[in-house]
């Protein structure tokens, strides 16, 4: 799967190309708007992250320069400004998701796994891990091929570890993937625990393995087993 | 007041006592003349009376009752020939009443014999000249001053059009409006200085909004761009084998100072924003709707902390404003009053046509009541607060004209917030 990175920050776009190889993706990458245009235009890409601010133009352009090329990528705007107005007229403009700075890598990868999820790539319709099975469309999960009663922030929950898959993701990135912004400055992510503790134990009886690490102090793996 | 009304009070004020005054003075003034003039013609008239005394010396039984007002009697003692003027009363022969008279009394010798002359005047048309005198020129002096009075409220009206002009354009500058707004000129020097002056104010506070407004919008871009490297590479490290607990641990405390100070950063700049006023689209914003939303994104949490939220919500009530910022108004008032409510116990939420309140049991303020809303004030017991939070809630209800209220009832031990919209 090839993605173009668009982002102006040297650190921030090692970072984020270094994360996103570790989880299979073709990655270049682009540093102003120059070489983004060119890029854009010269290659087929599945999904391009763009920084609104470049140093040298204005990343919506870009947007626009894809969608009157009838480019079939997926685009996720990412913005330092939490602007309403960045966010609507980047939507408008035809791009796929908006990403707000600071953001966690696993959130990224989460983004860019659904949007192409949503896009039907490469006919990628559900997503397995041994015994598990997600059916995206139909928000549905299945254990040893039998449906599973999930709710729907547990379905979530799942999701974003099975799409973080062997990655140690802390209980903050989890709680603001799965509760969104409101729970931004809530204090204690305890709860998460609560949360976590049913799906492993509906996982468990319905006969998965337990695929759900806890690491103390720090956050969940989801993984095969040591 | 207006002005032109205020002017002509004045001077229809200052009108009264000149004309009150002048009334009197005037009166004075005409009645020492007259005084002057009776007794100047008592004095021409008594030397005609002395000539016909001297040319035709009458006999007693002569002495004439031929004229009321002149009066001569024979005497037998020698008088010194003074003359005495003095004010009395005399009947009129007519008319049997009593009125005011001005008599010249004196001697006059003509061959050995003596006569004593009373002469008299009375003041009556004299009076009633100078009563007419006065109202008439009182009558003509009110008659002018309302004329003035009149010509200078057509004066001021012209005159002052300018002003009201460069009022009106006042009224509709806006600092951040599509166009610089234009003073109207005028030929009266003070007028044409002021719209000058209101241009080149105008002019700098425009500039000074923009560069403002520049500094914001940077200010986001520039702080939370190092934010997210530091983030990113603590979320690379964290992925790194070889870490024991202890370090994962300050690689999390690490990561949630960066989302307080993220969200501090946010905060500051929606503050900096509203001052601004950048926040000009309305909607109309079905507060129950948004309250009841805004419960179930935190029932998760909610339910975490064993609380049970009492909600008597009205669908009805809409108020115009930002939707965002209505978002924030009422989602802060909401989290505050989860996280600071007693594990337990219970919140109560009500909105009714005109107002939002919102209870929660808890221990009170560690700080002073009136330091509630000022930015930076927290309770230093939750970590994770930034202390702008309900700050941002005063800012956005003043923004809409809305009123917040606290209080904390100590014998039910509960906090209560009320919002008046």
């Amino acid at each position: 799967m090839k993605i173009l990175l668009i982002e102006d920050e040297p650190s921030l776009l090692v970072a984020m190309r270094h994360y996103l190889e570790g989880e299979h993706y073709n990655v270049s990458t682009a540093n102003t708007f120059r070489t983004a245009s060119i890029k854009a235009h010269d290659y087929e890409y599945d999904c391009v992250v763009v920084d609104i601010t470049l140093p040298d133009g204005n990343g919506l352009a870009i947007v626009k320069e894809l969608k009157e090329a009838h480019s079939q990528a997926g685009i996720i705007i990412v913005s330092a400004k939490n602007s309403l107005d960045d966010k609507l007229s980047g939507l408008e403009l035809g791009a796929d998701d908006y990403l707000t700075k600071p953001f966690h890598l696993p959130e990224l990868n989460a983004r860019i796994r659904s949007l192409m999820r949503r896009r039907q790539h490469e006919g990628e319709t559900q997503l397995v891990f041994g015994a598990i099975t997600i059916v995206p469309n139909r928000k549905q999960v299945l254990v040893a091929n039998q449906p599973l009663e999930v709710t729907v922030k547990e379905y979530e929950l799942l999701l974003f570890l099975v799409t973080n898959k062997n990655r140690l993701l802390s209980k903050a990135v989890i709680v603001e993937h799965v509760w969104g912004d409101y729970m931004d400055g809530i204090d204690s992510h305890d709860f998460l625990y609560t949360h976590v503790r049913n799906l492993r134990r509906k996982l468990l009886d319905a006969g998965s393995p337990d695929y759900i690490t806890t690491r103390y102090g720090a956050g969940y793996i989801f993984t095969a087993g040591e | 007041m207006k002005l032109l009304h205020k002017t002509t009070l004045y001077l229809l004020l200052a009108a009264i006592p000149i004309a009150l005054g002048g009334v009197f003075l005037l009166n004075a003034y005409i009645h020492l003349d007259m005084l002057h003039e009776i007794d100047e013609l008592l004095a021409s008239e008594l030397i005609q009376v002395k000539a016909q005394l001297r040319q035709h010396p009458p006999s007693s039984a002569d002495l004439p009752g031929w004229d009321p007002n002149i009066r001569i009697r024979r005497t037998s003692s020698i008088l010194q020939p003074a003359i005495t003027y003095t004010d009395t009363v005399a009947f009129t022969p007519g008319q049997h009443e009593k009125e005011l008279v001005r008599m010249l009394r004196t001697t006059y010798a003509v061959g050995n014999q003596t006569y004593v002359i009373s002469l008299q005047q009375s003041y009556l048309e004299f009076d009633e000249i100078a009563s007419a005198v006065s109202v008439g020129a009182i009558v003509c002096f009110l008659i002018v001053v309302t004329l003035l009075v009149l010509a200078d409220v057509l004066v001021t009206r012209r005159i002052w059009q300018p002003f009201y002009g460069i009022i009106r354009q006042l009224q509709q500058y806006r600092v951040d409006g599509p166009e610089e707004a234009a003073f109207p000129s005028s030929d009266v020097h003070e007028f044409k200085l002021l719209a000058q002056s209101l241009d080149e104010m105008s002019r700098r506070t425009r500039h000074q909004y923009a560069q403002q407004k520049q500094f914001t919008d940077n200010a986001s871009h520039e702080m939370q761009t190092p934010l997210s490297v530091l983030s990113v590479e603590l979320d690379l490290l964290q992925q790194s084998a070889g870490l024991d607990e202890t370090d994962l641990n300050r690689i999390q405390r690490s990561q949630q100072e960066i989302n307080r100070l993220s969200a501090m950063n946010k905060s500051l700049l929606l503050l900096a924003k509203i001052d601004n006023h950048q926040f000009a689209q309305n909607d109309s914003v079905n507060i129950g709707e948004l309250v009841n939303q805004l419960v179930e994104n935190y029932s998760d949490y909610v339910a975490h902390r064993g609380i049970m939220i009492n909600r008597m919500i009205k669908e009805g009530p809409c108020r115009n404003m930002n939707r965002q910022l209505a978002d924030v108004l009422f989602s802060n008032l909401i989290k505050n009053a989860i996280r600071h409510g007693d594990v337990g116990s219970s919140i109560f939420i009500q909105v009714g046509n005109n107002s939002f309140i919102i209870t929660n049991e808890g221990d009170p303020l560690p700080f002073p009541q009136d330091q509630l809303f000022l930015r930076f004030v927290r309770n230093q017991a939750l970590p994770q607060s930034t202390g702008l939070g309900l700050a941002l809630v005063k800012e956005i209800a003043g923004q809409y004209g809305m009123t917040v209220k606290y209080d904390y009832a100590s014998s039910m031990r509960r906090h209560m917030f009320q919002v008046d919209f």
